[in-house]
């Protein structure tokens, strides 16, 4: 559907939950080292999340989990659920970088998490776009604090393109068609990740002339020899040229 | 010794020219891009103009002859991406290419038809570097006018003084000639306004209902 979209067959709205299933979906299907890795550094700096989540078990998009203790009354819906063998990691996307992540929100979702899941491993918890910073927020839910790591969308775009320039030329042609559909994805929501004009240097050459290399590479030599000598006859059959040094 | 040493100075300039149009021509793609997502086409292929393109031969090789140009390896001295082409209301299409123009200063010399006389061409400082977006409209059951070749070596067109104008088709349709300085699409917002610009015109005129995604 992505391609029938990118090549206009279809019209697509392109919404937080396009933008989600489309970016966030197809990563599902990268090696899990670099799923993880290209979510990792779509966060702040100063994020210091884990090298490593252990081996996902599980991609779940848009999951329903119980709502006790919150103020919804069926059910609680947050973007995306990976589980890992050492984690559970729930994500929170909003379209647009720049605002509409809010702390109840995040609170709600653990709190639905905690009553979804009959276990107590860490949860790791993005907020994915809609962040005004980077910075590393908290809440606290039943008593333990829960980090909330922030990321954007452009971050995350831009992991993307780093990853797939520092792909081996001979290398998996899967993996670099896999990172440029969502490249592309991202390109379809209005995500660029382009390097305008504006950081090109200048490197102040000088004007150019035709003479500056005709000048070097150029040499008639008959034209250098005749500056230096002056025939004493001319050739013929019988005779041979003479050369003798000018005299000034 | 000296002449050995004024050519390194020059070569060395070779190299820093040689990076700085890979810097140049990466944001250029970039901008292609950009430009056609934003305007809605779904495709971008090329043209090379001013000179030949190089081909490859059945053995594979590149063909190098004796009288190619120096021109020739370099594409993006004058380009054209072609965007593709889309139907609008009433039934016409529009197609919409854009030209590069990294350097205009052959076409600033009216007085010489040699393109390989650069010492002819006017001063660096004195010429520029544009974008020309040619948007054609036919009606429904005409042919293309699409004289590309012919527009793009105009030198009304080509120059740095060219702005913008509306040209008719013998086919019935019309072309829209838009040029722009490339200094005019720095960044993103620049861009956006430029586009704007464009489409603007467009419409203003009665040219193309254009709008920007």
């Amino acid at each position: 559907m992505l391609q029938a979209a990118l090549h206009k067959k279809i019209v697509v709205p392109t919404l937080e939950d396009t933008l989600t299933s489309s970016v966030v979906g197809l990563m599902q299907f990268l090696p899990d080292d670099i799923f993880w890795s290209l979510l990792a550094e779509s966060c702040g700096v100063s994020a210091h999340l884990p090298a490593s989540i252990g081996k996902i078990t599980g991609v779940n998009f848009w999951p329903r989990f119980d709502a006790r203790n919150t103020c919804n009354s069926t059910y609680v819906e947050p973007d995306v659920w990976i589980e890992t063998d050492i984690y559970d990691i729930v994500i929170e996307a909003k379209r647009y970088d720049g605002g509409g992540q809010c702390l109840e929100q995040w609170e709600k979702e653990i709190i639905a998490l905690n009553n979804e899941r009959g276990n107590d491993k860490e949860i790791i918890f993005i907020s994915l776009g809609g962040n005004t910073s980077h910075a590393n927020d908290s809440c606290v839910v039943d008593g333990k604090e829960v980090c909330i790591y922030k990321a954007s969308w452009f971050n995350l775009l831009h992991a993307v393109n780093n990853r797939r320039k520092r792909l081996p030329e001979n290398g998996s042609g899967c993996l670099s068609r896999l990172l440029g559909a969502i490249a592309e994805a991202f390109f379809m929501h209005g995500y660029y990740d382009i390097e305008w004009l504006e950081s090109l240097e200048c490197i102040n050459l000088p004007s150019y002339r035709t003479s500056l290399f005709t000048d070097i590479l150029n040499f008639d030599n008959h034209d250098f020899f005749a500056a230096l000598y002056t025939p004493a006859a001319g050739f013929s059959e019988n005779s041979i040229m003479v050369w003798n040094e000018k005299k000034n | 010794m000296e002449r050995k040493e004024k050519l390194n100075r020059a070569l060395c300039d070779i190299r820093k020219a040689h990076r700085m149009i890979y810097s140049y021509q990466q944001r250029m793609l970039g901008l292609m891009k950009f430009i056609s997502a934003k305007l809605d086409f779904a495709q971008i292929s090329g043209v090379k103009h001013f000179s030949n393109d190089m081909y490859k031969r059945r053995n594979g090789y590149i063909d190098v002859h004796g009288d190619m140009w120096a021109w020739d390896f370099l594409y993006s001295y004058l380009f054209q991406y072609y965007l593709g082409e889309k139907e609008i209301e009433g039934g016409d299409s529009i197609a919409l290419s854009v030209v590069q123009y990294s350097d205009t200063g052959f076409f600033e010399n009216c007085n010489n038809d040699d393109r390989t006389d650069i010492a002819s061409f006017a001063a660096e400082e004195e010429s520029s570097s544009k974008l020309l977006f040619i948007i054609e409209r036919k009606p429904k059951a005409a042919e293309w006018e699409w004289n590309i070749e012919e527009i793009v070596h105009n030198r009304e067109y080509a120059s740095k003084n060219h702005t913008r104008c509306i040209v008719e088709c013998g086919n019935g349709g019309r072309q829209c000639l838009y040029s722009f300085g490339i200094e005019e699409f720095i960044d993103e917002k620049t861009a956006l306004e430029s586009l704007d610009r464009l489409c603007g015109y467009c419409r203003d005129t009665g040219f193309a209902d254009i709008r920007r995604v």
